[in-house]
């Protein structure tokens, strides 16, 4: 039980990070960044980092070309940590998704002359526990995604170190 | 940091398109990569793109786009398109979207 009081008298248990990106392609590897240091005090494993980054890629991409068609405006990012579990919240007032259920199913893309592979929501849904869609035609769209990281023994054992 | 790890390179041997990927492929440093290829497949009689990712430490699902597409194209004009030097994270990437079954890797120096 002490090891456990010093963990949380360092890191409390729930906290969030907030921060707004302008919809251009070279903020996707800053929100990428961003996220990742984040979650570095999670004590995340290395694919755990990188499944993560590249979720949140896919998110940030689809808000930044889809939703704004890259004119520069805000994309809104919450990280927050609840004990091991990471939520990361990407939403933006752009244009909306028509058919969520189809937009979700893999290869489907309304970008086909763009060369993009309808493969984000399937890499999401790959590399996160849960991913949840909520859109509005005209209003934007939030996507939610959890995902556990490291086990509570990899948390206990670099506590006892 | 204009750094040319952030950038994609390119190299004509002979036929063969070398596309040295950068150290992350994304939406973003993957821009101009069609235009470069179709312009070298056109002038320059290219038969063959190699993708290197020797360099490659991050990609996401627009890299597959890009694969899928340049496939797709070289395919048309009887072309082929090949992976080069693919470490742990990006072969990840490319199973799980069935890249391998499609575009041979050489496991090899391009």
């Amino acid at each position: 039980m002490e090891t456990q009081a010093i963990r949380n008298s360092r890191v409390p248990e729930r906290e969030t990070l907030y921060f707004e990106i302008e919809s251009y392609s070279h903020n996707e590897q800053l929100a990428r960044v961003i996220t990742a240091a984040y979650m570095t005090r999670m004590n995340p494993t290395v694919e755990e980092t990188e499944d993560v980054k590249t979720a949140v890629s896919e998110a940030v991409t689809n808000a930044i070309i889809h939703g704004y068609r890259e004119s520069g405006e805000s994309v809104r990012i919450w990280v927050s940590s609840q004990g091991q579990v990471l939520t990361v919240t990407v939403e933006d007032s752009g244009t909306g998704i028509a058919d969520v259920e189809q937009a979700r199913q893999p290869l489907f893309t309304t970008s086909p002359d763009k060369e993009r592979s309808g493969m984000g929501f399937t890499f999401m849904e790959t590399f996160m526990d849960s991913v949840e869609v909520e859109s509005e035609l005209g209003r934007g769209t939030r996507v939610v995604m959890m995902k556990k990281i490291g086990t509570e023994d990899s948390v206990w054992m670099k506590q006892e170190d | 940091m204009a750094d040319q790890e952030y950038e994609t390179m390119y190299e004509i041997r002979e036929q063969e398109l070398i596309v040295r990927l950068p150290r992350e492929v994304d939406h973003h440093s993957s821009q101009g990569i069609r235009e470069v290829t179709e312009y070298c497949a056109r002038e320059g009689k290219i038969r063959k793109i190699v993708f290197d990712f020797a360099r490659t430490e991050f990609m996401d699902s627009t890299g597959i786009g890009i694969l899928l597409g340049r496939y797709k194209y070289m395919k048309a004009l009887g072309g082929t398109v090949a992976l080069a030097n693919v470490n742990g994270r990006v072969q990840r990437i490319l199973k799980i979207a069935g890249i391998f079954q499609i575009i041979p890797n050489l496991e090899r120096e391009a």
